[in-house]
């Protein structure tokens, strides 16, 4: 499904990540974790086309495409989502438009017939109800006034309306309080399928309780440093990055010392 | 000193005073004569003067226009006169060259306590009455000049169901013209109507000059609303001004809506005389090329407890340039006047440029009056969003500027105005190469 070899990438010269190899079969989860500056979200960022990221080395591959020579548009119409981190206000530009036009691109591009908008309605009715959400949200401009819980439900109802083949979740943890947490969670295991496989970026174990892993990954300084089950989350948890640092033998930045 | 007209002024001038069959000998010989000597004594403005800073008067010195002949209706005209119109059920007056023409109007089956009818030398007893003696010298121009004028009244109590339609067509075909377009409308009190002026060319080559010159008289407890929809080839000179006046509780909606021509100027002045008035100013320029696109605004409040809401916005392309000149001047009696003004505009080129200026004068004590002015860039955070979930990046740009262009056009009360104002919209946008295929970021 996805498989990334010796990536390397930089923005504004500063290299963030230094050789990444990661490989995800369909249908699993892998997790992401690691302390701050760890490079989580770049490659989050980089997996979405983000234009500010160089890639200097390396590649990466979905099903197959070289999906460092694609669009942003083109990935996500081939399968590729990424639920940001902090999800972009655009007043103005209503919801419903904004979600049937990018399902009818995506549709266009697998050939498929464009969905009137009685029909998205119905699709949007049925998602709505997974992740929770009233209908006055259809009628308001993308994640404007949203708050926090409201923008990473809306990420997950885009995700499940637009059906990709990976999904990446860029610490869409952060800034939920528990039942929110629980409402997101349940909404990505209901799109948990044998031909769909996620990369759930977090630095916190607890997403991790509603969403279980197949693998866990350390990321740290640009490198995943250690791989293991599902239980290495809850070591991480238990001993912190501090202990990872050691047991990895890196050296902590002179400047901490 | 000696202010400098164009010959082409000064010729029709002595024709018009050399001719006892012409406009000067007509029962507005004596407006118009005084009118002449007020062209002459101001002269053209030159850009040394703070209000045409921005504006290229010499471009427009240097152009020769002569007096528009009558045009002939035949296929082109009318072809303009459809895609031109709104919509061709609703009551119109069609002026082609300034003359007014039955053939291509629909004035029959008026609604009710509606008349829509043309003037010449037997025009409404308060025309020229909001038009100060200090007005520019266009305004005296067209004054001097003008040849056939519409004039739209709205009876007392009466609500007009369907949107009043005035057509200014200028034929850019046979010549460099010249038309001087003069409206007066009034609302009688407690009336309600909506009226949409639509300016545009017929499709040609020569660059013409339209001189426009529109009086609103709103009486108490009416409601109005007003469109002035510009929509010119890019050789086109227009240098416009409009005066409106209200009476108490009084509610005027005035869009300015320039879609077209090369060098546009528009100053609205809006008096808000008596208590408890509302107005709304509000403008949406989109250009491209070398285009250049003035808006002088000025919000004249006179009455306590009134509002006035302002929001122009723009979006440039290429060599775009635009002035946004907002004035809101509050008098002393004009307590609690409640006032806002905004300019918002959108870059889509590094050589497109704005000049927006707000200015506020104020000699009532208990007022809230607030302004702001933005120029920005396409937010391209927003872009790589709608990108990352599937959307192309032409539709992405699209979207994004559209729903920046439809703050204004939410505005619009009516859908089916709305609709219609939105289709030329985007049209316009399209034609922009920042917008259009091709374009990149």
């Amino acid at each position: 499904m996805l498989e990334i070899k010796n990536l390397h990438a930089s923005i504004g010269g500063n290299e963030i990540l230094r050789g990444i190899d990661l490989e995800v079969r369909p249908g699993e989860v892998h997790a992401i974790m690691g302390p701050n500056g760890s490079g989580k979200s770049t490659l989050a960022h980089i997996l979405a086309g983000r234009p500010e990221y160089e890639v200097t080395q390396g590649s990466v591959l979905y099903k197959g495409l070289d999906l460092l020579e694609m669009a942003p548009e083109e990935r996500a119409r081939e399968g590729v989502f990424l639920a940001f981190q902090y999800p972009v206000e655009i007043p103005g530009v209503n919801t419903t438009y904004f979600l049937r036009t990018a399902l009818n691109q995506v549709r266009e591009h697998r050939g498929e017939a464009p969905v009137s908008a009685g029909e998205f309605l119905k699709i949007m009715r049925e998602k709505m109800r997974m992740v929770d959400m009233d209908e006055s949200f259809l009628k308001r401009s993308i994640n404007e006034g949203f708050s926090g819980g409201e923008k990473k439900r809306n990420e997950i109802l885009q995700m499940a309306v637009l059906e990709p083949g990976l999904m990446v979740l860029d610490e869409t943890d952060s800034g939920l309080d528990i039942d929110a947490l629980k409402i997101v969670a349940d909404g990505v295991n209901k799109l948990r399928a044998p031909d769909r496989s996620f990369v759930v970026i977090t630095h916190y174990q607890r997403l991790l309780n509603y969403i279980v892993p197949d693998v866990v990954h350390v990321l740290y300084q640009g490198r995943i440093v250690q791989s293991g089950g599902k239980e290495l989350a809850l070591e991480l948890e238990e001993r912190g990055y501090e202990e990872i640092r050691e047991r990895v033998g890196i050296n902590r930045p002179a400047m901490q010392v | 000193m000696n202010h400098m007209i164009p010959n082409w002024v000064e010729e029709r001038f002595l024709a018009l005073q050399n001719d006892s069959s012409s406009l000067a000998s007509g029962p507005r010989g004596a407006e118009r004569k005084q009118a002449i000597e007020t062209v002459r004594r101001q002269g053209f403005p030159d850009r040394r003067q703070e209000a045409w800073r921005f504006f290229d008067l010499q471009e427009l010195q240097r152009q020769t226009f002569t007096a528009a002949p009558a045009v002939t209706v035949d296929d082109a005209v009318r072809r303009t006169v459809q895609r031109e119109t709104l919509d061709d059920r609703w009551p119109t007056a069609v002026l082609l060259n300034g003359r007014f023409s039955p053939e291509l109007s629909r004035l029959q089956h008026m609604p009710a306590g509606l008349m829509l009818d043309r003037f010449s030398e037997n025009p409404p007893a308060t025309l020229g009455k909001l038009v100060p003696h200090s007005a520019s010298t266009f305004a005296a121009l067209n004054s001097a000049l003008y040849r056939e004028g519409v004039a739209v009244t709205v009876k007392a109590g009466e609500a007009i169901e369907e949107p009043i339609q005035i057509l200014h067509l200028i034929d850019t075909r046979f010549g460099q013209v010249v038309i001087h377009p003069r409206v007066w409308m009034n609302f009688e009190h407690h009336s309600q109507a909506s009226v949409v002026e639509i300016v545009a060319s017929i499709e040609g080559e020569y660059s013409t000059f339209t001189n426009p010159l529109s009086e609103i008289f709103v009486d108490r407890e009416a409601v109005v609303d007003h469109i002035r929809l510009l929509r010119h080839d890019d050789r086109a000179f227009h240098v416009s001004a409009q005066y409106s006046h209200q009476a108490a509780n009084s509610h005027l909606t005035s869009l300015s809506l320039v879609l077209g021509g090369g060098w546009v100027r528009n100053d609205v002045h809006a008096l808000s005389e008596q208590e408890g008035a509302t107005t709304v100013l509000d403008g949406l320029y989109i250009a491209g090329g070398r285009q250049s696109i003035d808006h002088h605004t000025f919000m004249d409040h006179a009455g306590a407890n009134s509002n006035s809401r302002q929001l122009y916005k723009g979006i440039l392309d290429e060599r775009a340039h635009a002035v946004f000149n907002g004035k809101i001047f509050v008098r002393r009696p004009a307590q609690k006047t409640d006032a806002v003004q905004n300019n918002k505009n959108l870059l889509l080129s590094d050589d497109a440029s704005v000049d927006s200026q707000p200015m506020l004068e104020i000699f009532a004590d208990d007022v809230r009056c607030t302004h702001g002015g933005t120029v920005g860039r396409l937010d391209l955070a927003g872009i790589h969003y709608l990108r990352s979930r599937g959307i192309g990046l032409e539709t992405a740009k699209k979207l994004m500027i559209h729903s920046f262009a439809g703050d204004v056009l939410r505005r619009v009360r009516r859908q089916d105005i709305r609709d219609s104002l939105d289709e030329r919209v985007m049209q316009k946008l399209e034609s922009l190469p920042s917008i259009g295929r091709g374009g990149s970021l």
